[in-house]
């Protein structure tokens, strides 16, 4: 084994550790450790058999399995700044209600009478 | 029937007070939003007579400011509601005349348009194709009629209870395109009706550019994905 994949496994190895701390933390729901557990196990995968990225490259027809594994990562970078800027849209949308709840806040009761003001009589009004 | 204008304004100090005058010949009561502006906007509409003003602590965006002041307006007890842009182009003198759509063809809301026959003042060509472009985007992508002919039309009038039941949230620019797609999907009944749009280096200088329509576009992807 190269020393870069064995710094690779232990990095792999934190990070997973990580993910169930959380889990116990109650800061993300166990659904979601598996999904991360499933995608950190799949990086451990390539990282000790480097050359199944290259069979599974040619499976889908691209010539290389680091350009597979490149490709793949900047679909998945993709998909996460997407899914931050639903995240960050959102908590606009918070801010926005906060925001319009301390404008009304103060709103005055409603007038029981309304000001009719006569059109000038140039104006087209109907 | 009491008739209430909610304006909208972010940083409109140099013609806030001549568009409010302009403006309250044709309604009972105003409302405007000052949506964070850092002008005198605040300090110039506090001291008009007969006008609400709300005050949004920090800039959320036009569509923020307009369903702010349509709530404020429903809680008023306005029967008519009117948006308005607080910049001047439109022109206050439609007002009855969206009113007039409103109550002779049974409509719940009626929508002011720029393409309906009245040519408007200054408008740039590339206005005019972006307009084009947004039209055929709302009809693809929105489902928005294509009889429909402003698609971002910013001047409308609506009965009370289509300003409650139209929930739009779009914060900024796309809530023009949202509440056309709210409405035209909806059991509401609407109408359009020609408006005059007064463009000036002003305000097309503060007003949206073509970029702004990436912006929209954006905007309403992700608005697509909230639950």
């Amino acid at each position: 084994m190269y020393i870069i994949q064995f710094v690779f496994l232990a990095i792999l190895a934190l990070v997973l550790r990580l993910t169930w701390k959380r889990v116990r933390e109650k800061v993300i729901r166990r659904r979601e450790a598996w999904l991360w557990t499933v995608l950190w196990l799949g990086a451990a995968t390539v990282i000790l058999w480097p050359d199944l990225t290259t069979q599974l490259a040619e499976m889908v027809g691209i010539g290389r399995g680091v350009d597979l594994a490149v490709y793949g990562s900047i679909v998945l970078l993709l998909i996460l700044v997407f899914r931050l800027h639903i995240a960050l849209d959102k908590l606009e949308r918070t801010m926005t209600k906060l925001v319009r709840k301390e404008a009304l806040r103060d709103l005055p009761a409603p007038r029981t009478e309304t000001r009719h003001v006569e059109p000038s009589q140039d104006s087209p009004h109907v | 029937m009491k008739t209430v204008a909610v304006i909208p304004a972010y940083n409109e100090g140099s013609r806030i007070r001549k568009v409010l005058l302009e403006i309250a010949p044709f309604v009972d009561d105003i409302i405007i939003v000052d949506d964070g502006s850092q002008d005198e906007t605040l300090d110039l509409v506090k001291e008009l007579p007969n006008i609400l003003v709300l005050r949004h602590a920090v800039n959320r965006g036009q569509g923020a400011a307009l369903r702010t002041g349509t709530e404020a307006a429903v809680a008023s007890g306005a029967d008519i509601i009117v948006h308005i842009d607080a910049d001047g182009q439109h022109n206050p003198e439609d007002i009855p005349k969206l009113m007039q759509v409103l109550e002779e063809q049974g409509a719940d809301i009626v929508f002011g348009s720029r393409f309906l026959g009245v040519s408007s003042v200054g408008m740039p060509w590339t206005r005019k194709m972006l307009l084009n472009g947004a039209k055929q985007f709302n009809a693809f992508a929105l489902g928005i009629p294509r009889r429909l002919t402003d698609p971002q039309s910013g001047f409308r009038v609506m009965k009370r209870a289509a300003a409650k039941q139209i929930d739009f949230t779009q914060d900024r620019m796309a809530h023009c395109s949202e509440i056309l797609q709210l409405v035209t999907r909806s059991n509401l009944r609407w109408a359009e009706a020609p408006v005059e749009i007064r463009y000036t280096m002003d305000t097309l200088a503060k007003g949206q550019k073509p970029a702004d329509a990436l912006k929209i576009v954006w905007e309403l992807i992700i608005g697509a994905f909230h639950s």
